[in-house]
């Protein structure tokens, strides 16, 4: 089944040059003013230029062309301290450099882009890892919406998982995240469908075969060889007004997987569901309620867990959120832990930010806990994120 | 045998007259002001959404699931470009429609041929700001930039729809005229304040300054994007005092906080001005958001 859908991926991917060839397209050169149409602004020497200091309309009408590819880097610092650490992934008592990320990604035919995510471990761990690296082609055949990812991805389960930490609107991971999802990435090769719905609903399937992949590949694929996991997500959006947009999210996954180590599993069902309530106020400001649960089923175990969140922007610079977790421990149903978090960030720029987080629950081991979490994130370079 | 042929062709010929005469072209644009000009050329044989509301800053578009829908089902799309509009980058990968990827005849980028301002010559980062690397991206505030904009819409509503050619040429020739009338309007309005000293929040009219001879004295913002701080707005209120300036230009999108001061410390009017149409009230269209932003700095003055 796996090789099927790579062969078939591979031979679609065969015929996109005659796709793209068949269609008309647009002039590659801008179309060039005439003297005639005025379109010249009138920052001629009799008038005043605007700010004295910038404008220079002596220059060429764009910059000189480039095949240099997008190049971000992004630290993520985090510190936290408290009566006992929730995450024992998390820095204690001072702030250190979590993880730092570099991404470099570029259009790589058309509608073919390609993109790796390499990402540097702080402390904890120097070495280099890919964390994500794939292709996408955007549409396979030039009659249908369905497209494509192979390579190394975060696995597109739930709205959490696929997030980078520096894209989250919380300095932690969600419980459930950690204990049932752990590092939830995969190597393989999915097909993306836009379902047309002939109305303004948004349906969105994923359908993919992955090798699992935690921090280190290589103990995954002793542990299970070339066992694959099928994974599938159906995302639907509905715009409710001008002002409302509520999303709902089904995914589930089978079959072995490595979300992070001590949760391997070689027989593994997941199930998740989500959804996504955004409110677009006058003057920028915006409120997001999300809602998210999974299961996890392994033999003789099933644990469940979810988190409610809720966030409001008042404008561009600063963002307030509260997050509920319950989740139960992955391999021990009979034990949960819960926590109540709230936290503030404040924007600098769009990737640099700085955050706060205050977390109070109840451990595993029924103790109460009380952290607090600083974080900065810091970036640069041109950097975007698939719509998620 | 022949009365199942007539039922047959006179049902044909029902369904063939409940079709439309034409099929319409669906186009999604980036901004209100492209959505008003593409139905300026596109008369009745287009059907125009705009993604961004006339209110938003533009900068800071929310990519929802529900454009995907519309840019899917979409057979022309007008984008600002000059990286103003990174967000519909995700938007359209997402939405798989080869017709109006970049390249593709449905694509049009609306900043094609402009005559561009304030492109930076020196290396960027950061530190200096939300600089754009391709100039300053507002330039449909020059009303005579909504002729390139319109021209370039004209070539792709040419290119998908080459049977609407001459509908679509009729009605480009249509807005230019109208532009051309409002323009010597505007011309004639605007001349008592050419060379007028003013303060924008953030570098938005730099375009409209420029054709109208506006004299920048400062912009609100520490650096394009970089919120004012307590000194930068001691600095701006001395050279306001300098250069008497009269009216400070914002959007209707921007914090009031740091203008009021400026207000009470130099007694300049606070315009607050639309940026694309429907931005504010009485911005209905692309003419009359002209008419809003120069009957108010008129008033300032």
């Amino acid at each position: 089944m796996y090789k099927f859908i790579c062969t078939i991926i591979v031979c679609l991917l065969l015929l996109i040059p005659v796709g793209g060839l068949a269609q008309e397209t647009a002039p590659a050169t801008p179309p060039v003013s005439t003297p005639a149409d005025a379109s010249t602004p009138a920052a001629t020497p009799d008038q005043p230029a605007t700010t004295p200091e910038t404008p220079d309309t002596s220059l060429p009408a764009s910059p000189p062309a480039s095949l240099n590819p997008d190049i971000s880097v992004i630290g993520n610092m985090l510190g936290s301290s408290g009566s006992h650490n929730v995450d024992p992934s998390l820095p204690k008592q001072h702030c250190q450099l979590d993880e730092l990320e570099v991404v470099v990604g570029s259009k790589i035919y058309p509608g073919v882009s390609g993109l790796g995510v390499f990402t540097v471990g702080g402390e904890k761990d120097s070495s280099v890892q890919v964390e994500e690296g794939y292709i996408t082609v955007e549409q396979l055949l030039p009659i249908a919406p369905i497209g494509a990812r192979a390579g190394i991805l975060r696995l597109p389960f739930g709205k959490a998982n696929p997030l980078h930490p520096h894209a989250e609107p919380y300095a932690d991971t969600p419980a459930v995240i950690n204990n049932l999802l752990g590092e939830f990435r995969g190597n393989g090769a999915e097909l993306v469908a836009l379902i047309p719905t002939h109305s303004s609903l948004f349906l969105e399937a994923h359908l993919g075969r992955w090798k699992s992949v935690g921090d280190n590949p290589e103990d995954t694929t002793e542990t299970f060889g070339d066992k694959p996991l099928t994974l599938g997500r159906l995302w639907a959006s509905l715009p409710i007004g001008e002002s409302i947009e509520a999303e709902l999210g089904a995914s589930a996954a089978y079959g072995a997987a490595d979300p992070a180590v001590p949760f391997q599993s070689a027989d593994l069902s997941l199930q998740g569901v989500d959804t996504t309530w955004r409110f677009y106020l006058p003057h920028e400001q915006r409120i997001e309620l999300l809602a998210e649960g999974m299961q996890r089923k392994e033999p003789g175990t099933t644990s469940r867990g979810f988190y409610v969140l809720g966030t409001y922007r008042p404008g561009h610079f600063y963002e307030f959120g509260s997050r509920y977790d319950w989740c139960e421990a992955a391999q021990d149903s009979t034990k949960h832990e819960s926590y109540v978090s709230l936290f503030a960030t404040r924007f600098l720029s769009e990737m640099t930010y700085l955050r706060l987080q205050v977390k109070s629950g109840t451990n595993e081991d029924h103790q109460h806990v009380n952290e607090i979490i600083a974080q900065v994130v810091f970036g640069f370079g041109p950097h975007t994120h698939p719509l998620q | 045998m022949n009365k199942h042929i007539n039922i047959v062709l006179v049902f044909t010929v029902m369904v063939c007259a409940l079709l439309p005469a034409s099929a319409t072209v669906r186009v999604v644009t980036a901004t209100t002001d492209f959505a008003d000009i593409t139905h300026w050329v596109g008369g009745d044989r287009v059907q125009v959404e705009s993604l961004a509301r006339g209110d938003q800053d533009l900068h800071h578009v929310d990519p929802r699931p529900s454009f995907v829908t519309k840019l899917a089902n979409a057979d022309l799309v007008v984008r600002i470009g000059m990286d103003l509009d990174m967000w519909m980058d995700s938007l359209l990968a997402a939405a798989r429609n080869g017709k109006v990827r970049e390249g593709g005849a449905g694509y049009v980028d609306a900043s094609a041929g402009i005559h561009r301002l304030e492109v930076p010559s020196e290396k960027l980062d950061p530190s200096k700001g939300d600089i754009h690397v391709y100039g300053n991206p507002h330039y449909w505030l020059d009303p005579e930039n909504g002729k390139v904009i319109a021209r370039n819409i004209l070539a792709g509503l040419k290119r998908v729809d080459p049977g609407g050619a001459g509908a679509y040429q009729q009605g480009y020739d249509r807005f230019v005229k109208a532009l051309d009338e409002h323009m010597a309007r505007w011309t004639a309005e605007m001349a008592s304040l050419r060379g007028a000293s003013v303060v924008t929040y953030h570098t938005t009219f730099t375009y409209f300054n420029a054709r109208f001879g506006l004299r920048l004295s400062g912009t609100m913002e520490v650096k394009p994007g970089i919120p004012p701080s307590a000194a930068h707005i001691a600095e701006l209120v001395a050279a306001m005092k300098r250069d008497h300036v009269k009216a400070v230009m914002t959007c209707p999108y921007y914090p009031t906080r740091f203008t009021d001061l400026v207000h009470r410390e130099t007694g300049a009017a606070i315009l607050v001005l639309p940026t694309s149409t429907q931005g504010v009230k009485g911005a209905s269209d692309y003419f009359s958001m002209f008419d809003t932003i120069i009957a108010q700095l008129r008033a300032a003055q």
